[in-house]
């Protein structure tokens, strides 16, 4: 369990979001591949069977947290000032951005995505984790990754570097804002 | 770009691609800067931030008493037992299997934390012990060296001088002095390595040339496949223990790369001097440069 716990909770953090929902949904699939250990039929790897259950739990995160009453407010309905300097904010916190990228993936892309770049399976074990054949997994990928590429590159003005970190001077930039 | 151009990149970038398309991709500008746009995208994706070492640990607790708190039967494996099984599954799969059906339960853990300590303090004791030795068989062997320069025959002297400890000796008795008898013996049975010719310095590594080779290399180092249905007090062995702290002190000295739980050792693959790792959850042995973790070849466990 524990030498698989970073690539879970990698896939969770993926594909809930946030780093509480993503430990609500790392938590349910740890204690869910530990009920149904003794199920376990080796039919298919070990990873990727818990790999699985660690994406329909992080899935069920999502969805609960879709049913569950928004704040007070929506963000989009914020006041800015200053537009440039909201935008700058947003680019420092670039993992927010790709966080916000990946929530406006359908979950089938994400899910697929995630599945390949962040637990690092290959097309045909995703198949198995989705339960799709291998050619609607590959398609699933790309179309993800190329709309990941577009939302964090086209729709802002800003580039972000590979390396997660903005562009800006060194002495400009906060400390640490995680 | 069309989402057939992009499909094309998306397989180059992973390696799922033929001979053609890999040429198409390489020539065409376009297709190389999808290709790279989508690369960049799998950089950000990879890079997860981990979380804290607390969470790690409740979470897991959290985990583990959900398993204490599952009926013996069903710990047992008595359920999956009862699901008929497809034929044909392999060996490494089979081995994980078994490796992951019997967690420590916290009784196990508690007397595992108590023999781990035990196991330390015994482990301390031979250091030292084996430290003495060695510093009495340094010293007998330089009273060694002193009775053999002090052999009459100058011409023997200098013979022990440039020769090894043993020959020293050999030379000694051969000049006319008896050799103590605890002196043929003076490491007391030990092998120290002090009075034996000095092992090679430069290490062996083993030359691997195909990815048979690799799998092979790796799943011996891995070990045979335990049985299926181990009871959880007897996985949880100290030598499984040992096992693991082996495995730690290799990832210490090594990184793990490409998605590798753990390191096998080096090994030569080729003219390249690799690394090899196992990821255990897809079966895969892996040999990758140390330094850059550049992939040199993979091969499934056999």
């Amino acid at each position: 369990m524990r030498r698989h716990y970073d690539r879970i909770h990698a896939v969770c953090r993926r594909i809930a979001g946030g780093s509480r929902d993503a430990d609500d949904a790392c938590q349910e699939a740890l204690i869910k591949i530990v009920r149904n250990l003794p199920r376990f039929d080796g039919r298919s790897s070990f990873g990727t069977w818990a790999y699985r259950i660690a994406t329909n739990a992080s899935l069920d995160e999502l969805r609960k947290r879709e049913r569950r009453p928004k704040l007070d407010r929506d963000d989009n309905t914020i006041d800015r000032a200053d537009d440039r300097a909201a935008q700058r904010v947003d680019h420092v916190g670039d993992r927010l951005v790709l966080d916000a990228a990946l929530a406006d993936l359908p979950d089938d892309l994400r899910a697929a995505v995630v599945l390949r770049d962040v637990a690092n399976l290959d097309y045909s074990e995703i198949a198995q984790v989705l339960e799709v054949p291998v050619g609607t997994v590959k398609s699933r990928i790309s179309r993800g990754r190329a709309a990941l590429a577009t939302r964090l590159r086209l729709d802002l003005d800003l580039p972000i570097s590979p390396e997660i970190g903005n562009q800006s001077d060194p002495d400009e930039r906060p400390t640490d804002l995680t | 770009m069309n989402d057939d151009l992009t499909l094309l990149a998306s397989a180059y970038l992973d390696g799922d691609v033929t001979a053609d398309e890999r040429a198409r991709v390489e020539t065409d500008p376009e297709l190389t800067a999808e290709v790279e746009r989508l690369r960049s995208v799998r950089v950000l994706l990879a890079d997860v931030e981990p979380s804290s070492i607390a969470v790690r640990e409740s979470l897991l607790s959290n985990a583990l008493e959900a398993w204490d708190r599952l009926p013996i039967g069903e710990r047992t494996g008595a359920a999956r037992d009862a699901t008929p099984v497809k034929r044909g599954i392999g060996p490494a799969t089979a081995a994980a299997a078994a490796t992951i059906t019997a967690p420590i339960s916290l009784a196990d853990r508690r007397r595992a934390t108590v023999n781990r300590r035990l196991l330390g303090a015994a482990a301390a004791i031979v250091v030292v012990l084996a430290g003495g030795v060695v510093l009495q068989s340094a010293f007998s062997g330089n009273d060694d060296s002193s009775s053999s320069l002090s052999a009459p025959d100058a011409t023997t002297s200098a013979e022990a001088l440039t020769e090894s400890p043993q020959d020293a000796r050999t030379a000694t008795a051969a000049g006319g002095e008896v050799a103590p008898a605890d002196a043929a013996n003076d490491s007391g049975g030990l092998d120290t390595g002090i009075n034996n010719p000095a092992p090679p310095t430069e290490t062996d590594l083993e030359q691997l040339n195909t990815p048979e080779e690799l799998g092979i290399f790796a799943s011996d180092a891995v070990g045979a496949p335990k049985a299926p249905d181990v009871p959880a007090a007897t996985s949880g062995s100290i030598d499984d223990q040992l096992t693991q702290s082996q495995a730690s002190i290799l990832a210490v000295e090594w990184p793990l790369c490409l998605g590798a739980d753990f390191v096998v050792g080096p090994a030569r693959y080729g003219t390249v001097e690799v690394v090899v790792g196992v990821d255990e959850s897809r079966a895969l042995a892996l040999a990758y440069v140390a330094d850059s973790c550049l992939e040199v070849a993979r091969a499934r466990l056999p």
